[in-house]
């Protein structure tokens, strides 16, 4: 039978747990705060805080508790002076102060050794009678000195539109962002999808990168990986974007306000564009691209399967509307020729590696490097190319436009099943043997556009090429390359044939042989032909990229 | 143990030479025939025109006798459109560039015709060629193969010269008796340029094909048969003759599985000709029919090396093969193997190690032609 006492110290051991927990939840609590009141973060509330402070303590300590305080006998006019040097450095310099951490002991540390000192004298720990009185006037003119700058540093921080758009954003958007139940949508730089709720996101101006960046778990990260969202909680959780609605908020603030916030929007504006970038890049091209060539402003795109920490949500995200080149001019600065998702991703790996997004999207075996590496070289090759076809759709002259869209459908299912065929592993194990002498290429968004600026005039030409320079890798290899050989002269012979087979003539019956209708079956035949040339040219043209000779080179 | 018959084996056979005619017929749009520089361009305008779209059906350009009395036109008519037609088409061959890529521009002469009636100034064009004259069915009665000079393809034209050793190619079989005493036949290798190999290659899983090995000089299509005079069985009686004395030990058992295998092996040489009858008219059959071109012959020639093989010195295939010559009317010819030249042998893949002594080579000459047209002649 238990006892008394047994009871009662399984009570206070609860008690002590408890106490213990709310002690942990609170350490945690200052800590975070902590590491959030940061040097880059020494916003206009940081300073007029370390101002006031230091102010009352100055009344209190230096004043009003000490019959000889640090400001008795100190020259009016050297005060002065002082004074005002201090608060024109501090007006003009705040931005330098703020954010030069060199000079951050100015607006920091001083203060806090003066507030020290002055609480000290407050309680009479230290008597300044006792002191030299060099030491007393030396006191009272670098508190009129500190307190001038950091006088000086509020009035030019208070002009400086991002500390005040901080502090605006705070106040007005993310109540908003609140009230509405959205959702901050970050895509990181490795290409993982993380919802975030507006309480744990906090934006704030970096003076250093002239960006508007935000903290997660101890990293700072460019505010502008984010985009406001809605998640539905329903059957099908769904995100989508709400552009439109953060417009909205902005749009029904001063502008004023609005103005000094003018970052934080772009940041916004800036995330959502990277996301509808990263959507096509990441979700859309490498799996189904072919919806790329049904898209129609009224009917509604395709939901995204996407996996956010181990939940799974259908992702409603418009397709791009803007020019690629434009955005990645302007959102980006990466080198023209790197890979599109590379850029879009922002990531800070070296361009020829491969990205550990690719490798989830390819699916290999990780182990086997050289075929991951030629698969992620098909990979992008093949999102450059979609890339160049999804923009020629928007342009005006419809023929190209039409046989873009085919090309788009006929080379994205084909890339379904080369990707996943033993071709990947045919030309990996070709380029093992070669030891070296072989490297696969990716074909950059420009190679493409002046590959296809040549086909659209000759494809016939073009096409003939590709045919003979592969068709010669076939002659002059050797029987180690069986199978490899094997799958090229099947594709080269595929392409030939269904550009040939167009050209075959179809029984015509009477009542379809009025002029009219036999010229629009010309131009069919033609747009087919063309789109069928370019087709193979495409296929054949990446196939040629992964079988890159150093020394001769397949050209 | 599933015993397969030689009838199953034969048919496996005749689908896999049904597939390498139907993979000379796809490169036959993409390979030159012949690396005769006229011809190299020829292809290349062909496959340019072919993939630009702008191929010219000459039929179309006639009307049929019914078509022009539907028109209301008279027979006289018709008649003299045709003549008209045929008039403009020779007219074409006498003004036409060497480098035209349609053959009803190309003279006979410039696809390196030689059949005996062509002459100085005949007007025959390479279109027809492929449909009313024929020459190209008949050329074989008049050029005939040489193995004592190392020539297998005696033909030199565009259609069955294969000067470009693109599509032509050497298979090797065997046909032998198994331990069951029945003759079975066995793909074992096939030489054939890189660029067939290839394309076979690629369906090898697939279509359970032979294993292809690169060969640079394939001008020929040719069906090779070992045929093995010397059941297995003997040579393991043999081997185990030579162990028991060795470890002074015999058998009474010997003298009657000898007897046993002599009666094993008349029974497999009184049917080789039957299995070897059955394997020429099936093979002839298919490669007429599917072979690379409608015009195809089927086989042309048959040759028997024959490697100190007394079953077939005796005669054995003799009548077999003489009989089939002469339903066929083509060429054939017996040959020691010491007779040929090593080289030629190299060229035919066939060696003391495929070919021991008591073995024959029965070589099969399938004909080679193709249409030049590729796929823009069907």
């Amino acid at each position: 039978m238990p006892n008394k006492s047994d009871g009662d110290s399984a009570v206070f051991r609860e008690n002590i747990e408890y106490i213990y927990g709310i002690f942990k939840q609170t350490s945690i609590f200052i800590y975070r705060k902590i590491n959030q009141f940061t040097y880059a973060r020494i916003g206009p509330e940081n300073v007029l805080l370390i101002f006031l402070i230091l102010l009352t303590t100055i009344l209190v300590g230096g004043k009003t508790m000490v019959i000889v305080g640090p400001f008795s006998g100190l020259s009016l006019s050297w005060a002065f002076i002082i004074s005002l040097i201090a608060l024109t450095v501090g007006h003009y310099f705040a931005g330098i102060l703020t954010r030069d951490g060199r000079w951050r002991w100015s607006i920091y540390h001083l203060p806090l050794c003066l507030i020290f000192f002055y609480i000290l004298l407050a309680i009479q720990a230290i008597n300044l009678d006792r002191s030299f009185s060099e030491f007393r006037l030396f006191i009272g003119y670098l508190t009129i000195l500190q307190l001038s700058l950091l006088g000086g540093i509020l009035s030019g921080a208070m002009g400086s539109a991002p500390w005040l758009g901080h502090a605006l954003f705070l106040r007005q958007i993310k109540p908003s962002l609140k009230k509405g139940n959205y959702h901050y949508l970050y895509w990181d730089e490795e290409g993982e999808i993380h919802l975030y709720k507006p309480d744990e996101i906090e934006p704030w101006w970096n003076e250093k990168t002239r960006i508007v960046d935000t903290n997660i778990n101890n990293k700072t990260i460019p505010f502008n990986h984010f985009a406001p969202v809605r998640v539905d909680e329903g059957e099908i959780r769904k995100i989508s974007p709400v552009q439109s609605e953060v417009d909205e908020i902005f749009t029904n603030i001063p502008v004023a306000w609005s103005d000094a916030m003018k970052h934080y929007k772009t940041a916004i504006e800036d995330g959502y564009e990277r996301i509808s970038w990263l959507v096509l890049f990441q979700l859309i091209i490498p799996i189904h691209a072919s919806s790329l060539a049904a898209q129609n402003s009224k009917i509604p795109g395709r939901l995204q399967r996407v996996e956010i920490d181990d939940e799974t949500f259908s992702l409603d995200w418009p397709i791009v509307q803007q020019s690629w080149e434009g955005v990645r001019r302007e959102l980006f600065s990466n080198d023209i020729n790197d890979s599109v998702l590379h850029i879009a991703l922002n990531s800070d790996e070296k361009p020829e590696d491969v990205l550990a997004v690719e490798l989830k999207i390819l699916g290999f075996d990780s182990k086997n490097k050289e075929k991951v590496l030629i698969g992620a070289y098909a990979l992008r090759s093949y999102t450059h190319l979609m890339l160049m076809l999804f923009e020629y759709l928007s342009i005006d002259i419809s023929s190209r436009s039409e046989i873009s869209k085919r090309c788009i459908r006929s080379i994205s299912s084909w890339y379904i099943g080369f990707i996943r065929s033993d071709f990947i592993t045919e030309i990996s194990r070709y380029a093992k043997l070669s030891e070296g002498r072989i490297s696969s290429e990716v074909i950059s968004l420009n190679d493409w556009t002046n590959i296809f600026s040549e086909a659209f005039v000759e494809p016939s030409t073009v096409f003939l090429n590709l045919h003979d320079q592969l068709g010669n890798f076939i002659s002059d290899s050797k029987s180690e390359t069986d199978d490899l050989n094997g799958s090229i002269m099947n594709l080269i012979l595929s392409c030939t044939e269904q550009v040939i087979v167009l050209g075959s003539r179809k029984p015509v019956t009477t009542s379809l042989k009025s002029e009219q209708l036999q010229l629009g079956r010309k131009r069919e035949l033609g747009l087919s032909r063309k789109a069928t040339l370019l087709t193979g040219i495409c296929k054949m043209q990446i196939i040629k990229s992964l079988l890159h000779h150093h020394e001769e080179g397949l050209s | 143990m599933m015993r397969t018959s030689f009838a199953q084996n034969l048919e496996t056979y005749l689908s896999q030479l049904v597939h390498v005619s139907n993979c000379i017929q796809k490169l036959n749009i993409i390979l030159v025939p012949d690396d005769d520089e006229r011809c190299i361009e020829f292809k290349n305008r062909q496959l340019k025109h072919l993939l630009s779209g702008e191929v010219i059906d000459v039929n179309k350009m006639t009307i049929s006798g019914d078509e022009q009395e539907e028109k209301g036109g008279t027979k006289k008519e018709y008649n003299q459109i045709q003549h008209d037609f045929l008039t403009i088409t020779k007219e074409v061959l006498l003004w036409s560039d060497p480098g035209e890529s349609h053959l009803g521009a190309l003279h006979a002469r410039d696809v390196g015709c030689h059949h005996p009636l062509l002459s100085d100034d005949c007007l025959v064009s390479a279109l027809e060629l492929h449909r009313d004259k024929e020459w190209c069915q008949n050329c074989h009665k008049h050029n005939h193969p040489d193995f004592l000079i190392d020539k297998l393809n005696p033909f030199n034209c565009w259609r069955r010269g294969h000067q470009s050793s693109k599509m032509g190619f050497i298979h090797l079989s065997y046909m032998s008796s198994n331990s069951g005493g029945l003759i079975s036949l066995k793909s074992d290798r096939f030489f054939a340029a890189p660029e067939l190999s290839a394309l076979l290659n690629h369906e090898r899983k697939e279509k359970s094909l032979f294993h292809t090995e690169i060969s640079m000089d394939s001008r020929a299509m040719v069906a090779i048969f070992i045929i093995d005079n010397q059941p297995l069985e003997v040579d393991r009686m043999q081997e185990i003759k030579r162990i028991l004395p060795q470890q002074l030990l015999a058998s009474r058992h010997t003298d009657s599985t000898k007897k046993k295998h002599t009666s094993r092996e008349k029974n497999y040489q009184d049917k080789m000709p039957e299995m070897v009858n059955d394997l020429l008219n099936n093979v002839h059959s298919t490669w007429k029919r599917r072979g690379p071109s409608t015009d195809s012959r089927g086989i042309i020639g048959v040759a028997l090396v024959n490697n100190e093989c007394e079953y077939i010195s005796n005669g054995g295939l003799g009548s077999t093969i003489d009989s089939f010559q002469e339903r066929n009317n083509i060429w054939t010819k017996y040959y020691n193997s010491s007779e040929l030249n090593n080289g030629f042998k190299k060229l035919l893949h066939v060696s003391n190690s495929n070919l021991p002594s008591n073995s024959a080579a029965l070589c099969v000459l399938l004909d080679p032609i193709i249409d030049l047209g590729g796929m823009g002649n069907e």
